[in-house]
Parts: C-alpha cells; sequence; structure tokens
C-alpha cells in the first residue's frame, strides 16, 4: 500500500505495529473495556471525553505542559514551534503524547485531540482565549472602534475585522509598543492577569470605552483590544496577549524533572535493624490479633466493620494505640487473615488462611502482610475519621476504601526506591525529612492532575504505616524492604489464580533477608524468684505461644518479660495443661532453675483448679428418694436419656426437659417439670475459625489487568477485521473501495449525506461481528444512530455508528478529520 | 551487635543481665540516669523516666553520654525512637533557668520559643512578674518553688541556679571516735553538697542519719530537721549528740510534746501539720531562725502541707533521705522539683554486699486455715474478709512455734491489728507497744529490748518507720496494712543493722493461705522481690514446734 498522508487518528493508528498498539493499551486499559471491534473502534474509543480525561489525568507535570503548548498553539503545528513555545526540547514528552494516542500526525503538522484540548478547561495553561474569539464578543461597531483606536482600516465585514485585529495584535512587538504608551498602571493590571487565571472583575466591563476617553488603565487596555470582555461582569485576557507577556513561552519554565529529593546518609546497618524489630513486631501483633479473636470474636457492625469500642478493646489487648489497632486489623484483613464468619449473627474470625500463616517464618509471615498492603485499595488512616455519612468511619468497614490510598502508597514507595539506593559502603539514602514532604512534591509532579488536598495526608499515611510494617526504617527503604518493592512492581499484584502465588515466590529473597537480619532467637528463658520471666532475645513461636499462655507479658522489645499470676496461670489450665506440665516445660525451657515462689504458685493455682466443675446438662432430674432414681438410671427404657447421677439426689440428662419427662411417664412415673431457672447451659465451644474465603470488603480488588499475551491477540483481532473489511464481502452493485474511517469522522459524512439525501456505501459490523458492506441512503443521525434506506432491501433501518467501520461515497470519496 | 549485658526495650526498659561478665561496668554506666525498678536474681529492669534522664542532667550527664552507654553495652539494635526520645526529653531540661540577676531572682529562657510557650500557660502567669527583656522574666522569690513545680508538669524543668542563702552559721563537726564515714556515706553527703539541693537513698539500716549528720557539717550552720514521729526525734538527737560536737543544749525539739528551737531543731511532721482555727499554727518554726539547711527524713512520707511549705523555701538548701523513693501517692515529681534531683541511690543488694547491712532471709510461711475458720472466712462481709483471715487463730499457734524456734533471739512480732497484737502478747507474756502507748514507755520498752532484757517485743504500725533497733534480728509479721510495698520493705527494714555476730536477719510473713492475704502478701514482697530479696515458701505443717 502506498504511505497515505495521516487524516485521523485511526488512520494513524493503523500505521503502527502491534506492539505499540499493545503499549497504548497497557496505558489506557480503559480502551479494552468493551473491547474495540477494530482500529477504528479504538480510534473512537480514544477519543471519547472520559478515556481521554483519564489519559491526561495521568500525565506527570512534564508530558502535561507540553501537552498544554500543543492546546494553545494553532493547529497543525511542528514539534520544533513546540520546543520553542515551551523552551526545551519536546521530543521525550510529545513521543508519549503520541504513544497515548493524544496526539497525532507528522512532525510537522501535529494534531491535538478535541477531547484532550477540552480536558484542559476553558484557560489551558492560564491562558484566555485566543483574540478572534476573545473580540468576537463585541458587536460589529465596538469591533470597529477598536480598529480605529489601533489605526487600523475599517472593514464591514465583522471577520474580516477580527482576522486583521487577531493578526495585529498577534505579534508580540506590536504589543510591547502598545503598552510603552499605556497609562499609569495598565502594565500592573495586566500584570495580575498574566500568569492565570486570566479572567478579572470588573464592573459594567462592557461599557462603550475609547482610547481618547479611556477612563482608567482597564478602560484603556479594553479600547486597545488589549484586555477583551468576557461577561458584563469580569474582563479577561487574550491568549496571544498573555502569550507576548510571557515572553512567547507559555510556561515560567519547563518542569523537565520532579523536584529532587532531599537526602542525606545514614548506616544501611542501622535502618535494616529499626525496620527488622518494627517487621517482626508487626507480624507478633497480628498473630496476637488472630488467636485473641479466635476465643473472643468482635461482632461485625450490621453496616460492617468492627465497632468503635471492639477496636479500643482489641487496642487495649494488644497495648497498642488505636490507630495502630486499625492498622493491625486492616492488614489482617486485606491478607486474608481475619474475615466475617457469615453466620446469621456475623462476628470477626480468623481464617484457616491464619492457621497455615502461623507456620510460616517471621520473614514469610511479613511478606504476606507487605504485599497484602501494598495491594490493599483501603486506607486505614481513615478509620475513625467523620465519614460522608454521619458518625466515624469503622475499621473494617466499607468506608475505609479508598483506592486512590494504593495509588499513593505503590507510587510512594516506587519514588523511594527509584531515588535512594544503597552504598557499596554499607551506607543508605534516607529521607531528610521524615514525613517526606519531598515525596509529596515529586508525587504532585508524577501526576499534577491528580494531586488533591488529601494527597499529602495519603503521603504520611503509607510512609507511617511502611515504617510501621519495617518496610523503611528511620526513613530509608530498608534492604529487605527494597526487594520487596521491587518484586512487588515487577509482578502487579491484582488478577486471580496464580497471581499472588508468583508475587510470594518473587518476594522470598525479602523474607530470607529479613529472617537474616532479625536477632538469632533464643531459645531459653530465665526464671526468677519475683515470678517475672525474661526471654532474653526473640524466642521462637511455639515457645514464645506457650509462654504467653502462661505469663502476662510485661514488656517487648528485643526481650520480653512475662509475669506470673494467679490469672496467668489458670489459663493455660484451662487450655488443657496440668500444673506438672507448666514445671516441667519451665525446667526444661529455663536456663535457671524453677523458683520456688513459682512452684507454689503453679502448685497452688493447680490445686485449686477444678475444685468447681461446669458442665453441660439439658435438664435435671431430682428426688429426695434416692432410691428412686437409683431405679431411674438402671432402667434400659432411659438409657435414651444418658443420665448421669450428680450426687445421691440428683441426676443430669443430656436429653432436653420435654423429652426427659416423656420417657419418664413411659416408664410409668409421675415428673413434674420445674421452671427453668435452676436450669444451666454453658458451652464450652473451641475457638472457631471463619468458614468464608475472605471478606469481600478485603477482596474487591480492581478489574484484572490484561497481561501482554492478552492485548497483543486483542489487537490482532482487531487488525484481521479492518482487513475482513477492506476485501467485499457482499457484492453489491459495483462498490468502489471504502475507507476505513473512525465514526467520528464517519459521522460527519453521514450528517452530510443525510442533509443533502445523497447515498453511500458504508462497512457495517453485523450483531455477529460480521462485516458487511451497504449501500443507504442516511435519513438522519443522531444519539449514536443512523435509520438509514438500505437501497438492496429497500427498507429503512437503524445503524449504530460506532459499528459503521468504513464510509465511501457514490460519486466522491468522503474525507474526515479525527 | 555486641553480646552485651543490656537489652534496651521500645517501652524504655533496660534489662539487665546481671550474671553477664560486663554487668558491673553497665550498671555503674547507667545508674545515673535510669531508675532501678526491679532487681531480681537474674535480670535487673531499670527505667528511662523523663524524671530519671532530668536527674542526670542535672547531675552533669548530657544525652550524647547516655546515647553511648545505652549503644555500648547494648546487645540488639536499640530503638530509634527510643535514642531520639532520650535526646529529646535530656534536652528539655535547663532550656530554663532560674538565676540571680543582682538582687532580682529571674526566669531565664535559653530558648526563645521555650520562653514564650511557658509564659503562655494560664499556670504559669501568676507566678511570674514583668519581663525584664528579650530572654529574663522576674520571679518574685517567694513563688521559686511553685514555679519550679508548674514547669516540671508543663515538660519544661527549670535548671536552679539562683544559689542559696548562707544561713545562721553555727559550727557542727563529726566526732568520729572509733568510726568513720562509710565510703557510700561519704560518697552521698559529697553528691548531695555538689548539686545543692535534692534526695540521698540508703536501705534501712544503711546510716542515713549519719548522711544527714555530715551534710549538717559540711554545711556548718543552723539546721531544721523534719522526722515522722517523736520517738524518731529522739533517735536523731541522741545520734546527734552521739556523733557530733554537738551538745544537747544545741538541739531543740519542736513537737507535740516540747516547742523549743534552738541552732539545731528536730520538728515532727505531725506537729507541722497540725491546723489550729483551720490554719497550720507551726509554721512560724521554718522562719524561727535563719536556716542554713533543711534536713526532711522519710522524704517519701512527706505530707502535702509540708511539700506546700517547702516551696516556699527554695533558697535554702534541702536535703532529703528515704529508703524508698516509691510514694503511693505518685509524688515523685513535687521530690524532683520541690526538694531537689536525687542525687545519690544505691540498691540495697549493693550495700548488703559491702556488709553495711545485715544479710536478711525473707520466709513466707503459708498457714492452711482449718475448715471452721475457712467457711466463717467465705461467708463473711467482704470488708470483713481482710481481717479475718489476716488474724486467723492459727496463725498465732504458728507465731507460737516460730518465737520458740527463735529462743534467745531478739524477736519482734508485727502486726495491724490490735486484738491480734494483744492476744499474741498475752500468750508468749510480751509487752505489747502500740499507738496508745506513752512516749516514755515506748522509751523505755525498745531501752529493754535494746539491752536484752526483753527479748520479744510486740509492736504496732507505730514501730514500722525510724524506730531503730539494732539487736532485732527476727521479725514475724502477722498482719499489715493490705498490699503496701512500702511497709513491708519499711519492716524488713527494722532488721537491716549489722548484727555483731554477722548473721543474717530472719524476716517472717505469716499468711493464711488461699485468702486474701496470701493475694496482698504477693503485693507487699513486690518492692523487695524488686530489691533482690528471694521469699522462701513454708508450709506452717514444716515448723517443728
Amino acid at each position: 500500500m502506498p504511505p497515505t498522508p495521516v487524516r485521523s487518528l485511526a488512520d494513524e493508528l493503523r500505521s503502527w505495529d502491534d506492539e505499540r498498539l499493545v503499549a497504548l493499551l497497557e496505558q489506557r486499559p480503559d480502551l479494552t473495556v468493551p473491547p474495540p471491534a477494530d482500529l477504528g473502534g479504538l480510534a473512537t474509543a480514544a477519543v471519547t471525553r472520559l478515556s481521554v480525561q483519564r489519559a491526561v489525568d495521568g500525565l506527570n507535570a512534564r508530558t502535561l505542559q507540553v501537552l498544554e503548548v500543543m492546546a494553545v498553539s494553532p493547529e497543525p503545528v511542528s514539534s520544533g514551534e513546540l520546543s520553542r513555545r515551551w523552551g526545551a526540547s519536546v521530543s521525550g514528552p510529545l513521543a508519549q503524547l503520541r504513544g497515548l494516542g493524544l496526539v497525532w500526525g507528522g512532525a510537522r503538522s501535529l494534531h491535538l485531540v478535541r477531547a484532550a484540548r477540552e480536558s484542559l478547561g476553558p484557560h489551558p495553561a492560564g491562558l484566555g482565549p485566543p483574540l478572534a474569539e476573545a473580540l468576537g464578543r463585541r458587536s460589529p461597531q465596538r469591533l470597529a472602534e477598536v480598529m480605529e483606536d489601533l489605526g487600523l482600516a475599517p472593514s464591514g465585514d465583522p471577520d474580516t475585522a477580527l482576522a486583521r485585529l487577531a493578526e495585529h495584535l498577534g505579534d508580540p512587538d506590536r504589543v510591547k509598543a502598545l503598552l510603552e504608551q499605556a497609562p499609569g498602571s495598565a502594565p500592573q493590571v495586566l500584570e495580575r492577569l498574566v500568569w492565570g487565571p486570566p479572567v478579572g472583575q470588573v464592573p459594567d466591563a462592557d461599557r462603550p470605552v475609547r482610547a481618547g476617553t479611556a477612563g482608567s488603565p482597564v478602560e484603556w487596555l479594553l479600547a486597545h483590544g488589549l484586555l477583551a470582555v468576557a461577561d458584563p461582569g469580569h474582563v479577561v485576557l487574550p491568549r496571544e496577549i498573555g502569550l507576548a507577556l510571557r515572553g512567547g513561552k507559555v510556561h515560567r519554565r519547563p518542569e523537565q524533572s520532579p523536584p529532587p529529593l532531599e537526602l542525606r546518609e545514614r548506616k544501611a546497618k542501622h535502618v535494616d535493624d529499626t525496620a527488622a524489630l518494627a517487621a517482626a513486631e508487626a507480624v507478633r501483633l497480628v498473630e496476637e490479633l488472630g488467636s485473641r479473636w479466635g476465643t473472643d470474636p468482635p461482632a461485625l457492625l450490621r453496616a460492617g466493620g468492627l465497632s468503635v469500642r471492639d477496636l479500643r478493646r482489641t487496642a487495649g489487648h494488644l497495648d497498642v494505640d488505636e490507630n495502630a489497632a486499625g492498622l493491625i486489623v486492616e492488614i489482617a484483613l486485606a491478607a486474608g487473615l481475619v474475615a466475617d464468619d457469615g453466620e446469621a449473627d456475623p462476628s470477626w474470625l480468623p481464617t484457616a488462611e491464619f492457621d497455615a500463616w502461623l507456620a510460616g517464618s517471621v520473614g514469610e509471615r511479613w511478606i504476606k502482610l507487605a504485599l497484602a498492603w501494598w495491594d490493599s485499595p483501603r486506607a486505614a488512616g481513615l478509620i475513625g475519621t467523620r465519614g460522608p455519612k454521619e458518625g466515624p468511619i469503622a475499621a473494617l468497614g466499607p468506608g475505609v476504601e479508598r483506592p486512590q490510598a494504593r495509588i499513593v502508597r505503590q507510587r510512594v514507595l516506587g519514588d523511594l526506591a527509584e531515588s535512594t539506593r544503597r552504598h557499596a559502603e554499607g551506607m543508605t539514602s534516607v529521607l531528610t525529612d521524615p514525613a517526606g514532604s519531598g515525596l509529596v512534591d515529586r508525587l504532585a509532579w508524577q501526576a499534577p492532575r491528580r494531586a488533591s488536598a488529601g494527597q499529602p495526608e495519603l503521603v504520611r499515611w503509607a510512609l507511617n504505616e511502611a515504617a510501621w510494617l519495617g518496610i523503611t526504617g528511620m526513613a530509608a527503604l530498608s534492604s529487605f524492604g527494597r526487594l520487596l518493592v521491587e518484586a512487588a512492581e515487577t509482578a502487579p499484584g491484582y488478577g486471580s489464580g496464580a497471581e499472588p502465588a508468583r508475587r510470594t515466590v518473587g518476594a522470598k529473597p525479602a523474607a530470607d533477608l529479613l529472617d537474616e537480619t532479625l536477632p538469632a532467637p533464643v531459645d531459653h528463658v530465665l526464671l526468677q524468684a519475683d515470678l517475672t520471666v525474661v526471654a532474653p532475645g526473640r524466642l521462637p513461636a511455639p515457645i514464645e505461644r506457650e509462654l504467653t499462655l502462661m505469663a502476662e507479658v510485661e514488656s517487648r522489645g528485643g526481650a520480653s518479660v512475662f509475669r506470673f499470676t494467679t490469672a496467668s496461670v489458670r489459663r493455660a489450665l484451662d487450655a488443657g495443661r496440668t500444673g506438672e506440665d507448666l514445671t516441667r516445660w519451665l525446667a526444661e525451657h529455663s536456663r535457671t532453675p524453677v523458683p520456688q515462689p513459682l512452684e507454689y504458685l503453679i502448685s497452688d493455682s493447680a490445686r485449686r483448679y477444678g475444685r468447681l466443675r461446669v458442665g453441660v446438662a439439658s435438664a435435671y432430674l431430682r428426688a429426695d428418694d434416692e432410691a428412686l432414681l437409683s431405679e431411674v438410671l438402671a432402667d434400659r427404657r432411659a438409657a435414651g436419656l444418658r443420665l448421669r447421677r450428680l450426687a445421691p439426689t440428683v441426676l443430669a440428662a443430656a436429653a432436653p426437659p420435654d423429652v426427659v419427662l416423656s420417657a419418664l411417664r413411659e416408664m410409668g412415673l409421675a415428673p413434674a417439670a420445674e421452671s427453668p431457672d435452676g436450669d444451666l447451659l454453658v458451652h464450652a465451644v473451641p475457638p472457631r475459625r471463619s468458614r468464608s474465603g475472605g471478606s469481600p470488603v478485603a477482596r474487591r480488588q480492581p478489574p484484572p489487568t490484561a497481561t501482554h499475551e492478552a492485548l497483543l491477540n486483542a489487537v490482532r483481532a482487531m487488525r484481521a477485521v479492518e482487513e475482513n473489511v477492506r476485501r467485499p464481502v457482499v457484492a453489491g452493485a459495483e462498490p468502489p473501495p471504502l475507507v476505513p474511517m473512525d465514526p467520528a469522522g464517519a459521522i460527519a459524512v453521514l450528517r452530510d449525506a443525510a442533509a443533502t439525501r445523497r447515498p453511500l456505501w458504508i462497512g457495517y459490523l453485523e450483531d455477529a461481528g460480521k462485516p458487511v458492506r451497504q449501500l443507504i441512503e442516511p435519513l438522519a443521525v443522531e444519539g449514536g444512530r443512523i435509520r438509514a434506506l438500505e437501497l438492496a432491501s429497500g427498507r429503512v433501518r437503524g445503524y449504530s455508528v460506532h459499528r459503521v467501520i468504513a464510509v465511501a461515497g457514490t460519486d466522491e470519496t468522503a474525507s474526515g478529520t479525527g | 551487635m555486641t553480646d552485651g549485658p543490656l537489652i534496651v526495650q521500645s517501652d524504655k526498659t533496660l534489662l539487665l543481665e546481671i550474671d553477664h561478665e560486663q554487668a558491673a561496668a553497665c550498671r555503674r554506666a547507667i545508674a545515673p540516669f535510669a531508675e532501678l525498678e526491679r532487681a531480681p536474681e537474674h535480670v535487673h529492669t531499670y527505667r528511662l523516666t523523663p524524671l530519671g534522664l532530668w536527674n542526670a542532667r542535672a547531675a552533669g550527664h548530657d544525652a550524647e553520654q547516655v546515647v553511648d552507654v545505652l549503644l555500648e553495652y547494648s546487645r540488639y539494635p536499640v530503638p530509634h525512637a527510643l535514642l531520639v526520645d532520650v535526646a529529646e526529653t535530656m534536652a528539655r531540661y535547663g532550656r530554663l533557668q532560674l538565676v540571680k540577676d543582682g538582687e532580682n531572682l529571674v526566669l531565664r529562657g535559653l530558648d526563645g520559643p521555650v520562653l514564650e510557650e511557658v509564659l503562655r500557660s494560664k499556670k504559669v502567669a501568676p507566678l511570674v512578674g514583668a519581663r525584664l527583656d528579650e530572654t529574663d522574666v522576674l520571679v518574685h522569690p517567694s513563688e521559686r518553688g511553685n514555679l519550679k513545680q508548674v514547669l516540671l508538669k508543663l515538660g519544661w524543668p527549670a535548671e536552679d541556679l539562683a544559689g542559696y542563702v548562707n544561713g545562721e552559721k553555727h559550727p557542727i563537726e563529726l566526732a568520729p571516735d572509733g568510726w568513720e564515714l562509710r565510703p557510700y556515706q561519704a560518697d552521698a553527703v559529697e553528691g548531695f553538697w555538689h548539686g545543692g539541693s535534692g534526695v540521698v537513698v540508703l536501705p534501712c539500716g544503711a546510716g542515713k542519719t549519719l548522711v544527714g549528720a555530715a551534710a549538717m557539717a559540711k554545711s556548718g550552720t543552723t539546721t531544721l530537721i523534719l522526722v515522722t514521729n517523736t520517738v524518731s526525734a529522739r533517735q536523731w538527737r541522741d545520734e546527734l549528740i552521739a556523733r557530733t560536737t554537738l551538745t544537747e543544749e544545741e538541739i531543740g525539739e519542736y513537737s507535740g510534746a516540747r516547742k523549743d528551737i534552738r541552732p539545731v531543731t528536730i520538728a515532727t511532721y505531725q506537729v507541722m501539720t497540725t491546723k489550729r482555727k483551720g490554719a497550720y499554727a507551726h509554721l512560724d518554726v521554718f522562719d524561727a531562725r535563719d536556716w542554713g539547711l533543711i534536713v526532711y527524713d522519710e522524704v517519701h512520707l512527706l505530707p502535702a502541707p509540708v511539700f506546700r511549705m517547702t516551696a516556699s523555701l527554695q533558697a535554702r538548701r534541702r536535703l532529703g533521705l528515704t529508703a524508698t523513693l516509691v510514694r503511693e501517692d505518685g509524688r515523685e515529681g513535687d521530690v524532683f522539683s520541690l526538694i531537689g534531683p536525687k542525687r545519690y541511690d544505691a540498691p540495697w543488694k549493693d550495700i548488703e554486699a559491702q556488709g553495711y547491712i545485715a544479710p536478711a532471709d525473707c520466709v513466707e510461711v503459708r498457714v492452711t486455715l482449718p475448715e471452721r475458720e475457712r467457711l466463717t472466712y467465705a461467708t463473711a462481709e467482704p470488708e470483713e474478709r481482710y481481717r479475718l483471715c489476716a488474724t486467723s487463730d492459727s496463725k498465732t499457734k504458728v507465731v507460737e512455734r516460730l518465737v520458740r524456734r527463735h529462743q534467745g533471739e531478739q524477736i519482734l512480732i508485727i502486726g495491724q491489728y490490735l486484738d491480734q497484737l494483744d492476744d499474741i502478747g498475752n500468750r508468749l507474756d510480751a509487752p505489747v507497744l502500740k499507738g496508745e502507748t506513752s512516749v516514755a514507755e515506748r522509751q523505755r520498752l525498745f531501752d529493754a529490748f535494746r539491752s536484752g532484757e526483753i527479748t520479744t517485743l510486740v509492736v504496732s504500725k507505730v514501730a514500722n518507720f525510724s524506730i531503730d533497733l539494732p539487736e532485732a534480728s527476727v521479725a514475724i509479721q502477722v498482719s499489715g496494712s493490705f498490699g503496701s510495698r512500702q511497709e513491708e520493705a519499711q519492716r524488713l527494714g527494722r532488721l537491716l543493722r549489722p548484727k555483731k555476730d554477722g548473721k543474717s536477719a530472719r524476716f517472717y510473713a505469716v499468711i493464711s493461705r488461699d485468702t486474701l492475704d496470701q493475694e496482698f502478701a504477693a503485693h507487699r514482697q513486690r518492692f523487695l522481690a524488686e530489691q533482690g530479696y528471694a521469699y522462701r515458701i513454708l508450709d506452717a505443717e514444716e515448723i517443728e514446734a
């Protein structure tokens, strides 16, 4: 095919190779939902307002500036002209804009997609409307007055007048010369508008003004066309004047690179040690949360989430503040370690996953938490703040969702990983400002249009949470945190099936490095006569769990201190240990002999333990006549009641009272029911586990990101459709070659044809996706539908505009623009 | 990572493994800034508190030294946040100073914003006068103490550099005939004098009175000594006459019984806090002379009114003495700002190791109550329960057996409930000393006990403090005021005077098993257990009659 000049975005896309198209779809994933039928459809999707806005919102400050330069430049424009107006070479940003499908055309005739221009609002780069538009609002008489005041030859035709005015004032030198004659503070008035917003409030802006009678600087400027009237209350600085005052450049200076991050050096070992402590502590706290909730599950609020009271209790139990408790429960939820149990009276329980998680090393458990946090669309920092509805936002509730938090978190840590490094001499770069103000600025540079007022707070949360998790320490990425970020970035998180597992494998080096960094565990404790136990280091999890069962924790850190109390020993006895078990276990794990007071405490508690017994019974039988009870007990017909003698005059039954009553009656006895007041029902329930696979709240992830292969297949399919269209499928009466055309172009041609009742050929995708060619006479084009007479069958039918993939006139080849 | 003896916890406790070879060096290094919280047999616990860190600052240590010590001895990485916190806390001390500027007392801010911050506080405003310039604010001398208290509460403790009045000269010398000041006593006096004012912490029986006497000699001025009660006042007087050049005529007693003001005057807390017509009637003692030194004995008991009076005495040197700077009312901060920072502290076991206090063997005797008593206990009203189990008859029998076992030794029996004590006194035919016993009779009984004329003495809580009974070698505690840790320590303290034969003292606590008594006992023993005294448990049945 001979190279044809690019006439539209669709044309441009057709000239791309598959990889470039795939890259476009990767950068603008919304274009694949729903998948366009062919490249024309892709082009249409790519110029819709919403999609373009998304793409523009994702631009960094540098590319956005170039886009703004384009938006205020006359079209088509050359890249050289753009570079001149921007003040630096636009080649990089321009390539990016083209890759995104926002700009198309040759290097000397570049076009900006209209929706991109519109997405920048009425004042792109803070510049007002072009002169022709700004002055066009004046009446012909006023225009003539301006021209007269400027010394221009009058013209009867407003269009000519405007063109002449625009040309005259479009010359920067002339503007400069004019301003030199300006009275008083006129330059200061312009100064206020020059960098935007270009609109100023002026009462009665549309009053008649003449150069000769101008009473104020504003009047003088209006009279000379240096200011235009926006509406009766406002004046606006026309674009050309603004540009002239800006010295021909659109921006103060080209934002070529993000603001540098202020860093200083620290010993990497200190950073790693600090982070490792935090990481181990985070793992421990989540474990403690799980074991606590396993026996004492908090209820689920009706609106979802955890009540403030339960959060406070959990915080108290974990000995952390409520903010930390909120983060802990959210991370446990994100990692699928706790979930709503799905019962009628729902509560929060650890999942089966939790038990599996417990088996891992600290490092392995840590990466599970850290990766879950990395992907979580929720912001724990929101907990307790006022939500949009009344009342504070509940932990684990729907109000914690804030997808922006994930984006910020991943960008901030990604940026930190990219802009800091670990040096050979054992030093590493750390943030000079631990609060991360530098990262906030850089994040804003990365996507200025996404930067919201809440963004600094999200950055702060991200950094705090990363430090809490030990991904960072002392405001620097820890070595294992860096490995984790790299693993998380190379294998994108969401998606189903094997994806999470693959990432866990990818993050394995991070887990191993953390395990190596942590101090070696100690396998013994020191028992003391004041009933305390000191573990002079990190304990292996089984020892730690057993000790936590039998003693209260007093102090945590590099070492742990526990204290034995009557209550703590009783707790161990409740869990099925005997006094001897405890003493033996302590003797085995202690490097010092078991002190006598401790032995006494344990043996005294064990001695008193179980002197009171509590059991389950559904009914009881009592009689003063012991013989009668013996008789009942002996009767074979009572076997089903599972009777047990508790005392000479009392029997307990496992069967419910009504069953017992009828059974006794059948035995010929005359029992009477007692009021239920004395009936004790105690359920000893083992730790419960949620059967559901995880909360829908945590599992709600964004749509899976399509893989490169999938996108490539999609591109190939589009191309195939495209080529099919070029080959005629339906034999018509000498159909001309059809020109593939995007719907925006097609619609113009169809409208034109409808207006003149001219028949034309269209390539159309039938319901099954089968391309057909038909000769139609369009009757009306509106709302994305075409009503047309199909000439072959003579029927009037409807067509969807977006399925029209090509158009050819019967007498002339239609042309369109993108 | 070093293999040091110290583990620094993120909750600001320091764990010192004492069997480690560097333990002694480490203990010396951390003592200036960390408060010893517990000292059981293997691992001692210290705590970093703002007061402790400011005490260290007052003694001339800076944050860098503290951080260095922690890093040097720590076994594991020290939490970064903790180091930052130490540095920040220590930096708060001394940003404000109280200084003399000519005749004026001035609050000087070395840090402008801090001065602004405190001056904006509603609590500070009424205590300061005119702003002199950028850094100085006038302070009325009478508000010196109150201002220091308020500034401490605001977290910006002021360094008091305004000095002291010299006071009225009065020569006092120590009279060492056959004895001399022990090294730790000399250190304590030195530490106090160097700091100007402050508190010395020494175990019971370690000779705090002598530290007071030596401080008086150093000062060479008239001195006001505040003590807990009259008996204690007399003991101070006797000790001063024996150990210094002071004569009976130079020492006055200011108590309920007598109101003598002499160059050295010993007043009781009780008389100082006596109110007449709603006003404290004896405040003028503080102004009766131009005191050069004020000594507060048992400063952990200092009553609130005396604190208030002390606030206006900031220009006089103040020495606080105590064995246990644990105040059950949590007013350690007031002691810090009004008496002064801690200037000297030695763990009990250290002094014991040097042989200056007797080693003690603490035994908890557990008595199993008979069925009948258990039933009475189980059905008693809650407020009666402790008394019931504490005064069980079974205990009395055990006491008899213990007394027989220690025949020939000087035995004190200490209790809370007078009926119980009278009962025991009757059975053992021993005199009972209680609140209603007259001062003269008390004096007589103590003298008889000291001379060996009486071998067994039953005492109520009146003998908890400051009663010097060097010969007592066995104490049997039958009941106490609930869970008071401090009482337990003070009672043990009665036994800690070194024995002539170098023998250990024996302290029995008789406890009713499985009752409230046992629970309170566990709490009572905590201070001593933390000081390294290990209680042995003995079943009452094992005591041979």
